[in-house]
């Protein structure tokens, strides 16, 4: 009886866990209960608009840093998020901790500045006509010192 | 027979204890393995930056960042605890400690701002698995103690069907949400094509690598057109995964496939999904230790159990029963077929019976 008892409490427990957070006020996207909303939404353009993290090198080109400078994570997902909080809460604190990633980092010897910037593409026509950007916004520069 | 009786042989239904030990092995093997793999990614985010903390589940409960050395002190006890997991060691209380140090760990790595989905189903599954006695064999526990009183048992059972049953419904939920956001425009526009373009284009945007797959694809929208549909087809449909043995294993192998669609398309990996681990709940993987180098491996550990991987049908085998169900060839392991033959209600879980017994699925 008791075994019983224990058998079905532990699976009522966890599957009603498991059911609950689409239907709480508003759904609830949590860990490691969740209502699963990636990639749910609706995108009937193929728009995108991010803030990103720049590194600028002599010539002028401008190429995205990867997730282990921005965030010091591994996680693409991760940096993003990083990058916008971090942004927001103090722009020039954010871009300095950047540059001296940076600066400690040979593979980017020659990055000259850092920009974090807001961009948008169509993201249909990236792979037809090139990455460039239809719109950007750089919010703030900051230079690398070695 | 009443439903709650129907039910209840249902979810209680008796299976071997090596099933169940079996799947601890699996998830402890991939446990242990991923997490010393992923501990400087873990380590990382031993952080004290509050500007950046957005708690979510038990982590909210606390409200501010973990010390960094507590942090990381609980990172290095759970990767140790995965290996007293695998072995089965002192399972009735080390098991939970590891499902408990997992659950904060993972959680407090998901309070940065962005939760990823790719844990959700490792962790509920260590829990099952911590709080049930899956360590009755193949583990240090039992060689110690011996093998269980019964081997086949309604004990065994459940925590199978729950395993599956977590797996189901989070699929179920993800194609809820895509009918609760937007409608049947996932599958009737071309959604899916924008999310993969989008998601490329995000990556490289972002300094890290991108589908060429996906991105090549992307002037065909009649190609993801007909993979939104399978997508919400698979994931409305996770309710009959947990109802039929058969379909269920159906389901599994064909969620894999579209993890593998959704890795070559859009680069996500989903590493507990991809390497099968999440589905071996489905299948009878207790029969994997009748392979050559596995049957030497579980002599070596002194993980011997001749006779119990596929045991007799034998009534003081099998708790609850009144008389010892006959072998089928289709449930040769004499453990599926269990209470089958004199009780329709199985049916619905045992589809794929013998012709024999008049109910071939």
């Amino acid at each position: 009886m008791l075994r019983a008892l224990y058998a079905y409490g532990l699976s009522l427990a966890l599957m009603v866990a498991v059911l609950t957070p689409p239907f709480r006020d508003p759904p609830e996207d949590s860990f490691p209960f969740s209502d699963y909303p990636m990639f749910s939404h609706g995108r009937p353009t193929p728009m995108l608009t991010i803030t990103q993290v720049l590194g600028v090198w002599p010539e002028g080109v401008r190429e995205p840093l990867p997730p282990t400078i921005t965030s010091g994570s591994y996680e693409v997902m991760q940096a993003m998020m990083t990058i916008a909080i971090a942004h927001r809460a103090d722009a020039a604190g954010y871009c300095q901790e950047i540059a001296e990633r940076v600066a400690a980092d040979e593979d980017y010897a020659e990055v000259g500045f850092i920009e974090i910037a807001t961009s948008t593409w169509d993201t249909v026509a990236y792979f037809e006509d090139g990455p460039e950007p239809i719109e950007r916004t750089v919010h703030h520069r900051c230079p690398v010192r070695r | 027979m009443s439903l709650l009786e129907r039910l209840d042989r249902f979810w209680r239904r008796p299976m071997p204890a090596t099933r169940l030990a079996t799947l601890r092995v699996i998830v402890g093997l991939f446990g242990a393995i991923y997490l010393s793999i992923r501990t400087p990614h873990l380590l990382s985010y031993a952080l004290d930056d509050v500007d950046r903390f957005r708690p979510v589940g038990v982590i909210a409960l606390g409200g501010a960042p973990i010390l960094p050395a507590v942090y990381q002190a609980l990172v290095i006890a759970t990767v140790v605890f995965s290996f007293a997991f695998l072995a089965g060691w002192r399972h009735r209380v080390l098991a939970p400690i590891y499902a408990a140090l997992l659950w904060v760990v993972l959680t407090y790595s998901n309070s940065w701002g962005q939760i990823m989905h790719t844990d959700n189903l490792f962790l509920l599954h260590v829990v099952v698995l911590a709080l049930t006695p899956s360590a009755d064999a193949l583990s240090m526990d039992a060689k110690r103690k011996g093998p269980p009183e019964r081997h086949v048992d309604a004990r065994y059972g459940w925590p199978i069907r729950l395993l599956v049953s977590v797996g189901a419904l989070a699929y179920l939920l993800a194609g809820v949400a895509k009918l609760q956001n937007s409608g049947f425009d996932f599958v009737a526009g071309e959604t899916l094509r924008n999310y993969v373009g989008f998601d490329n284009v995000r990556k490289l945007e972002l300094g890290s690598v991108h589908s060429p797959l996906g991105a090549w694809l992307l002037p065909y929208p009649a190609f993801f057109g007909v993979l939104a549909w399978v997508s919400f087809v698979l994931e409305l449909g996770a309710p009959f995964a947990i109802l039929g043995r058969r379909i269920g294993k159906l389901w599994a192998v064909a969620v894999w496939g579209f993890h593998v669609g959704v890795l070559a398309l859009m680069a996500i990996g989903f590493v507990y999904q991809l390497t099968f681990v999440a589905f071996a709940p489905f299948f009878d993987v207790e029969k994997l230790w009748d392979r050559k180098p596995l049957k030497k491996l579980r002599t070596k550990l002194g993980w011997d159990f001749e006779g119990s991987v596929l045991p007799e049908p034998d009534a003081a085998d099998v708790a609850g029963l009144e008389e010892a169900p006959e072998a089928t060839d289709d449930e040769s392991d004499g453990v599926s077929g269990v209470g089958d033959r004199h009780e329709p209600a199985e049916a619905e879980d045992e589809p794929d019976h013998h012709p024999e017994d008049g109910r071939a699925g």
